[in-house]
């Protein structure tokens, strides 16, 4: 079992785990939005969960979801240059992100709000300017909505859909203009979705959320430190789909959900 | 329908395997000159991929169209150099007179609008081709004319 040093604290950690999972486990608090436990292909989408690791004797930057831990490995994760890259992250997200949160369905368990007290920053982005764009709410389906203005692009909703093998969502288009939608934008009520409603929970924002606006608080109380470290299934295959999606919603994932921003160019010249 | 079997004859020649995803797309807008909501199903079905996925991919590149060419396919260059002498005025220009936007195709089908990367002929930048013609040093205010010489081309023809 590899023992890795973070801000000069040893804590063990399981081989092949990721940076973040050890951190948390261990009471370490690092942000993240879009980090989902025991994905294969950990998005790194939001980029709040940056830490510093030395290689070398020099310190790299690199996204604490996706960097494996290596034994004596040494981790900064509360420096000032990373808590000031990852502000900036997070006014990323928030300048697209419609606040709207007096009306959001969402408001007792945003993982944004939580994000932003965790993170002790305003909602509303600071240095930059509101890019929120104007999109259509798919209110077609009985159960749910889902409102691409609220949407940071985590990507745990696709993630997950596609882990329990229907993938009725995905991302679709690019750079500024990438929306998470189903196929050729279809109404939610047209698509053959069973209504498992795991996208709405996983959610962190109020982007996916259930109509029947009682039931949309889910407890799933803040903590830093109460992540499980049993049954950490590998990958998404069908056949551990409903582990998988198991394992999802019952983890009481501190910070939950993500953002993904500015991807590529949107110019093809 | 002679589309769905221009689909059907492509998807013949290829093996369902992933590396062929992006060949086929591209072959089957070649044939058919865009990539229908249909072709996206029955791509995703050859691959046995999720339809969403394909659709993922097909608006990721801006090289396929999901609507049909007009009759007057526009493409303005957005290269470097047409871009720095304001090749997105000229396609914000033509997609105010035609009423829509890059990637779209008039209701009457006379137009369509695409941004395209370099033709080669940045000395006569900004420019924009339509069928094989080059205009050349285009300004916003030259879009209307030529618009209105192509529609009385059409009419006349």
């Amino acid at each position: 079992m590899p023992s890795l040093i973070i801000d000069g604290r040893e804590i063990a950690a399981d081989s092949g785990e990721k940076i973040l999972w050890a951190a948390l486990r261990s009471g370490i608090y690092i942000p993240h939005l879009c980090a989902t436990e025991g994905a294969e292909l950990p998005f790194g989408g939001c980029r709040l969960c940056l830490v510093e690791v030395e290689v070398g004797g020099r310190r790299e930057m690199t996204t604490a979801c996706s960097e494996p831990v290596r034994e004596k490995m040494k981790i900064y994760a509360h420096t000032e240059k990373i808590a000031r890259m990852r502000r900036m992250a997070f006014e990323l997200i928030m300048s697209d992100h419609h606040i709207d949160c007096k009306n959001c369905a969402k408001r007792k368990n945003c993982g944004l709000i939580r994000t932003a007290s965790a993170m002790n920053m305003p909602l509303q982005p600071k240095t930059l300017r509101s890019l929120a764009r104007d999109l259509p709410v798919d209110n077609s389906h009985p159960l749910f909505a889902y409102d691409p203005r609220k949407c940071v692009k985590c990507g745990k909703c696709v993630l997950l859909c596609q882990g329990l093998g229907k993938s009725f969502l995905d991302f679709a288009h690019r750079g500024f203009e990438m929306t998470v939608t189903t196929f050729d934008h279809l109404p939610l009520s047209s698509i053959a979705c069973e209504s498992c409603l795991d996208c709405v929970k996983v959610c962190p924002t109020g982007a996916l959320y259930l109509k029947d606006t009682s039931k949309n608080v889910i407890p799933a109380p803040y903590q830093s430190t109460g992540l499980t470290s049993a049954g950490r299934p590998k990958g998404g295959g069908v056949s551990e789909a409903s582990e998988h999606s198991q394992k999802l919603l019952t983890s009481p994932d501190p910070g939950v959900g993500g953002s993904l921003k500015e991807e590529g160019g949107s110019g093809d010249g | 329908m002679e589309e769905s079997k221009q689909i059907e004859e492509t998807l013949g020649r290829f093996r369902p395997e992933r590396e062929n995803l992006l060949p086929v797309l591209q072959e089957i807008q070649e044939q058919v000159g865009y990539v229908s909501r249909e072709a996206m199903e029955k791509v995703a079905h050859f691959f046995l991929l999720p339809p969403s996925e394909i659709f993922s991919i097909v608006t990721f590149y801006h090289q396929f169209r999901r609507k049909p060419p007009g009759r007057n396919p526009v493409h303005v260059c957005l290269g470097t150099a047409c871009y720095l002498l304001g090749g997105n005025l000229i396609l914000d220009a033509f997609s105010r007179e035609l009423q829509i936007g890059r990637g779209d195709t008039t209701e009457d089908r006379s137009f369509s609008l695409d941004a395209t990367a370099c033709f080669g002929c940045c000395n006569v930048a900004p420019v924009v081709k339509i069928h094989s013609q080059i205009y050349p040093k285009m300004s916003p205010g030259k879009v209307e004319e030529v618009i209105i010489n192509l529609r009385d081309k059409d009419k006349s023809s």
